[in-house]
Order: C-alpha cells, then structure tokens, then sequence
C-alpha cells in the first residue's frame, strides 16, 4: 500500500511543491491580468461576451423546454467547457514549452502541470460566481440546495483533469502536434458535448453515444446540481468512476513509459 | 555527511534535426517518429565526498554540464547508478526561472521556489540580495528592462544566498562587470569554503588551480582521467586541447 503511494506521489505531485505551484500561479496571473486596464474583470467579459452572444442568437433559433432561463444553463455549462478545454490545451504543453527550465532546475515534471490546471482552476471559479451574479441580476436564476455539492464533484474533476493532463503533458514532446490536434477537435467536440442543449434535446443513437463521450460525464454532474437542482444519478456516479479509473491508468502508464526520457526531447 | 556516488551511467538524448516533430514532418518529409539516438554520457563514473573541491576540464560538448545535470537530478541516466546526499545549490539554470515580465523582488521568491528553498526565503536575504546586486530602485521594475549586466549580477545573486552542502558552478564567472566578478568572486570563495563538498565547470585554468584539489578531465562523455589538479591541467593541456 505505501508503495502504491509513493508511486501516486511521485507520478502525480508532491505536495512541498505547493508553495512554488501557487507562486507561479498567482505570479503568472498577476503578469496575464495586472497589465490591462481592466485587469481580472477580463475573467468575467470574456466568457459573458460568448455567453451574450451564443445566448441571444441560440434562443432564438431553437427552444429547449427544459431550458428555460437559457443563458443560466449557458453559463453553468459554457464556463466549465471553456475551463475543461482550456486545461486541455495547456497541459498539453506543459512539460514542452518548460523544457528549459526542467533541464536546469530540479522540480518534477507535475509542478507545471498543476499550475496549468490550478491556474485555470482559479480562473474558472471566479469567472463561474462573478458570472452567476451578473446573471443573477439580468434574469431570474434559482440557486438549488444541490449547488452545495459543487466543491466534491469539482474535486473529482480536478483529478480527472490531472491524469488527463499528465497524459497529455508526457505524449506532446513525442508529437507536437497534439496541441494542434486538440485546438482543432474541441470546438467539435463543443458540440458533441450538451453544453447549449440538454441531452434530452439528441434522442435515439447520437443521444446515446454523447452520453458516453468523456467530456459528457464530465460535465453531467455539474449541470444536474448547478442547473436543474437534481442530485446526480447512479449512472452519473458509474461514468464518472469509469473515467476516473481509466484515466488514472493511462496517466500511471504514461509516466512509466516516458517521464525518465521525456526530458531529451523537449 | 554529504557524498555523491555516480557509478558507470550511461544518459542517450535525442537528436532533434533527425526526427519528426510533427505528423506532417512525418508524412511529407518522411522523417522517422523514432529519433535518432545521441550518446551524451557513457559509462561515467564519479565520486566526490565531504571536503572535497573537484574541478572539471573538457571541451565544449564533452558532457561536463550534462554530469551536473545528472547531479541535480533533471537528466535521468538510462542505466547505471546515482546515490546522492545533501542539499545541492546549483548555478545552473541560474535566471532561466525568470518570469521577465515580473519585478526583481517577485522574481527573488521564484528563484528560492524553484530550487525548493522557499522556506529559507524572508526579507532579511532579499534585502541582502538586493544589495549584492547593487540593482537599487531597479528591484521593483520588471525585469524586462534590465541591461544584460543588471540581469547577470541578479541571476548570481539570487542564487547565492541559498543554504547548500553540495555546491555546483557551471562557468559561473562568464558574465557581469568587472568590479561585479571580483566582487562575486570574493564572496564565492567563502561559500565554496564552507560548503560539503564544491564542484566547478570552468574552461579558467587558473580558476580551476586556485580552488580545487582534485580535478577531472571529461572527453567524449565519459571520464578521461581524475586525480591531483596540477597533474590533470597538464594532461588535458598535452593530450586533449592539443589534438
């Protein structure tokens, strides 16, 4: 068992690493945000422009029934798209684009995967309450008892999104192009994932195959306790265990196999 | 009780021009996906132990750094065996954890962060880090407008002041101005004295005679020779810089 650990702690993250993973993070935020003359509120314009606009022009091409207050549902959903995704591209390059810093300074690979991922992880968070207030204001939004579930389900994707990324991360310097790859397949996956329509909205098979695409799962418990105020199924609960496990293999295989040479071709 | 035992480790790196870095590369340039394989260091072995102050001789691309990196652990050898204990200082990589959009006071705490001494860092050394720079007011200014100089003495610097047993300098001396290297140099000679065991990468003779004992010659990513300092200049001199 404690080797079991030892192995986890040295795939993933040890944690006398924190304080140089928020260094850089609050740094490199300071740096993206402390420069513009409208600073962090960036982490709020930015999504609501998406949400404005994709809103307005959605609503009016199509209606869902069970999506009444549609830019609440866009917001819930859009926000934590842009966040997955946005965790996705970075990490894809973390261990690339650092490579000259991880030649010359003894710190594990994982460090500038977790700042890419608590990074984001900070953005998404602010971006998520300041959004709901301003929606808040604008429309009539009902905040359910389900919403206080969000920090366990957060949890879990922020591991999810750790092995994904580690994955990522260790594959990249072998092939480059994987960052384009993803750049290029996640506005198709965008929507092949109900993030501006309910799953309900796609019956029969196509239905049935999204409810089993990765980013689905991911995103299913989020809209159930923010949006609709349900409690997540079991079959919620499955997915999540299946994607959970599954990516923590690839991530603990993915280690093995190149964390030792991954250095040489950065 | 600091010591460093490397035993008869090999570390193969990866010839970039050769490879395809994309599929594209791949396809229309038919560039092989399995990289070329360049030996960087072959069956080397080193040893170095408390009170010991060793130099390091070789040409340019003979392995030299990439032992250090080995040292401090970035380069994972492929085979062989490292058995490493004490706390490693390293003027590698010196500035190269510089977020040069950041003042020099923000970049003082990564420079600490980075080499995992964050706990040794306070405002006593930061003030003692500012004043060795002499960089003044140019501490809160973004580091993006500092002169190649500036940017030196702050590197060194920041380096400087952290705790070691095992200290490694790779040419640390190359850069700054004059008054700033005698200056570090003074101050280096205390450290180096006081540390476990010193480890130093210079093409300086002269440097190399003056502060180490022991000496290694490397060539060809691996250990030519190793022995008393005076000895080992004249043998890299007669037998290796005049081929």
């Amino acid at each position: 068992m404690s080797n079991f650990y030892y192995k986890l702690k040295d795939t993933f993250f040890s944690y006398k690493y924190w304080s140089l993973v928020q260094i850089i993070v609050t740094k490199t935020l300071d740096q993206e945000y402390g420069s513009s003359y409208l600073g962090k509120l960036w982490l709020i314009i930015r999504p609501f422009i998406l949400i404005l606009v994709l809103g307005t022009v959605l609503s009016k091409i199509t209606r869902f029934p069970e999506t009444e207050n549609y830019i609440f549902f866009l917001t819930t959903n859009l926000v934590l798209w842009l966040f997955i995704s946005s965790v996705m591209t970075a990490t894809s390059v973390s261990i690339l684009s650092r490579g000259g810093i991880l030649k010359l300074c003894p710190i594990p690979k994982s460090v500038f995967i977790m700042v890419d991922i608590i990074k984001f992880s900070k953005i998404y968070l602010l971006s998520l309450v300041a959004l709901y207030i301003v929606v808040g204001f604008i429309t009539d939004v009902d905040f359910y008892l389900t919403a206080l579930l969000f920090p366990i389900y957060f949890f879990i994707l922020l591991f999810i999104l750790l092995f994904i990324g580690i994955i990522l991360a260790y594959i990249t310097p072998y092939i480059r192009d994987v960052k384009t790859l993803i750049e290029a397949f996640m506005p198709a996956f965008m929507w092949l994932t109900p993030i501006m329509y309910p799953i309900s909205a796609m019956d029969g098979t196509i239905g049935e195959v999204l409810k089993f695409s990765p980013f689905s799962v991911m995103m299913a418990p989020f809209t159930k306790i923010l949006y609709y105020g349900e409690y997540p199924s079991a079959y919620d609960h499955a997915s999540l265990l299946i994607l959970f496990l599954s990516t923590l293999a690839l991530a603990l295989i993915s280690h093995k196999k190149f964390s030792k040479n991954v250095i040489y071709y950065t | 009780m600091s010591y460093i035992k490397i035993n008869n480790i090999s570390v193969v790196g990866v010839d970039h021009i050769s490879r395809a870095q994309s599929v594209k590369e791949m396809f229309v340039k038919k560039k092989n996906i399995l990289p070329k394989k360049i030996s960087i260091l072959n069956n080397l072995s080193f040893e170095a132990k408390n009170g010991d102050r060793v130099g390091m001789l070789g040409l340019n691309g003979s392995g030299k750094t990439s032992l250090l990196k080995v040292i401090v652990g970035t380069y994972a050898p492929q085979t062989g065996t490292t058995d490493i204990d004490g706390k490693i200082v390293s003027s590698l990589g010196m500035g190269a954890e510089f977020m040069t959009e950041l003042t020099g006071r923000d970049n003082i705490k990564l420079a600490f962060a980075f080499r995992n001494n964050i706990s040794e860092y306070n405002k006593d050394v930061e003030e003692k880090i500012i004043e060795f720079s002499e960089l003044g007011e140019y501490i809160d200014k973004p580091m993006i407008n500092y002169s190649s100089g500036m940017m030196a003495r702050f590197a060194f610097s920041s380096v400087i002041f952290q705790r070691a047993d095992i200290l490694l300098l790779d040419e640390v001396f190359a850069t700054g101005d004059a008054n700033f290297i005698s200056k570090a140099k003074n101050f280096m000679t205390k450290l180096w004295d006081s540390v476990d065991i010193g480890i130093f990468v210079s093409h300086d003779q002269s440097q190399i005679r003056d502060i180490c004992k022991t000496c290694y010659i490397i060539s060809e990513g691996t250990v030519y020779d190793y022995g008393k300092t005076p000895e080992m200049i004249d043998k890299y001199n007669n037998e290796i810089l005049s081929k």
